[in-house]
């Protein structure tokens, strides 16, 4: 009932844009003025946020955009993620992990809020990312109860692993000051290839999140400065 | 600037959304154990088999597994540090069967927050027949999260 409820407010909270894309396609029919062009480096918030609620981990990324032509952006994104379990999390789990890894991730957007009035520099994005994570991870202890007989512990050294997906991600961005971008976006990763991950599955993988599942749905929380080439 | 409200709003929203939705899963205990269904040997086609008064103890062990039950199904624990494991089954104190059960077994891992496990596969089945007429592997893997009968005891 709580989610259901988180739900509807969400659907509904989100319906206030409405109002904005319609006055925004009407003031596009009566402006011409091309949109800035640039490039932005940014920070991407997730980890940080993330961080309140797995206090194990540590991830931090950079974002850039670069306007390609006018409602098309590339949008690349690298960043790394540290993990080890605390010894709460290791006993209860019954076994101890740490991965460290990096990720890359590179995509198109497009921009269907082109506004074209003077001074607007706000975007509705909608895109297709691909991300790639390289990671090295172990486990430096488990165990397996049995109840009856005697208890197996093992460990499983550090090795390499690959995942790819792909991402659908959509958002809003605006301009809080000139040239200083606040956006979000929601995303939806399927991972399509993962390697060498029989052994012991990735906790986390870098950049697309949780390793046991196949589909991830995740927000990203970027502020970004614009430096401009063209106007 | 026009939608930032909006903006932040809804950011702040999906935010408690995406959280709530993140849980923890549910894991399974005692995965390990050959299940076991008792059948009377006197019939042709299978029926269930209750005994009266069943002990289960591993080999060598102290602590029964059962003790004086009235059960028509066992749950039979696998050693993890050995390829068989040894179970010495009575319905008193005089009529007692020995029963090995043979296996490989595989290391697994299961998700993230339930960690290791082992799958076993049964090779064989090795016992005395005090009171076993025979014993009839029906489904050799035993895995987590399966609760498939893996082996019928006949008794006579």
């Amino acid at each position: 009932m709580v989610k259901q409820l988180k739900i509807l407010s969400f659907i509904f909270i989100s319906l206030l844009f409405v109002p904005s894309l319609v006055q925004a396609q009407k003031d596009k029919k009566n402006n011409t003025t091309p949109q800035v062009q640039g490039i932005t480096v940014g920070f991407n918030f997730e980890g940080v946020v993330n961080r309140f609620f797995d206090t194990d981990k540590t991830a931090f990324s950079a974002v850039t955009h670069l306007n390609l032509s006018p409602g098309w952006f590339f949008r690349g994104e690298a960043g790394f993620e540290n993990l080890e379990f605390s010894d709460e999390n290791a006993e209860e789990r019954n076994f101890s992990y740490e991965s460290n890894g990096s990720f890359l991730k590179a995509g198109l957007l497009y921009d269907f809020f082109s506004v074209d009035e003077v001074g607007n520099n706000d975007n509705i994005f909608v895109g297709l990312n691909y991300g790639f994570a390289l990671q090295e991870h172990r486990s430096g202890g488990y165990t397996i109860e049995n109840g009856y007989w005697e208890d197996f512990h093992g460990s499983e050294s550090a090795y390499v692993l690959n995942t790819h997906w792909l991402e659908v991600s959509a958002g809003p961005r605006t301009e809080l000051l000139k040239n200083l971008y606040m956006g979000w976006t929601v995303n939806l990763k399927v991972k399509i290839l993962q390697d060498n991950a029989r052994k012991l599955q990735p906790y986390s993988v870098p950049g697309f999140g949780n390793g046991d599942n196949t589909v991830n749905v995740g927000f990203s929380y970027v502020i970004e400065y614009m430096i401009p080439w063209k106007k | 600037m026009r939608f930032f409200g909006a903006l932040l709003l809804t950011l702040l929203t999906g935010l408690s959304l995406f959280t709530g939705c993140q849980g923890e899963e549910a894991c399974l205990s005692n995965q390990h154990a050959v299940q076991a269904g008792l059948y009377s040997a006197w019939s042709e086609a299978d029926k269930d088999s209750t005994l009266q008064d069943l002990s289960l103890v591993g080999l060598d062990r102290i602590d029964s597994i059962y003790a004086n039950v009235t059960i028509s199904e066992v749950f039979m624990p696998l050693d993890f540090e050995s390829d068989t494991s040894t179970f010495v089954i009575g319905v008193s104190e005089t009529l007692k069967d020995t029963l090995s059960v043979v296996y490989q077994k595989e290391l697994d891992f299961i998700s993230r927050d339930c960690g290791y496990i082992f799958t076993f596969d049964i090779d064989t089945i090795i016992y005395t027949n005090a009171f076993i007429d025979s014993v009839a592997v029906d489904y050799p893997t035993v895995k987590y999260g399966e609760t498939i009968e893996n082996i019928k005891l006949y008794i006579y």
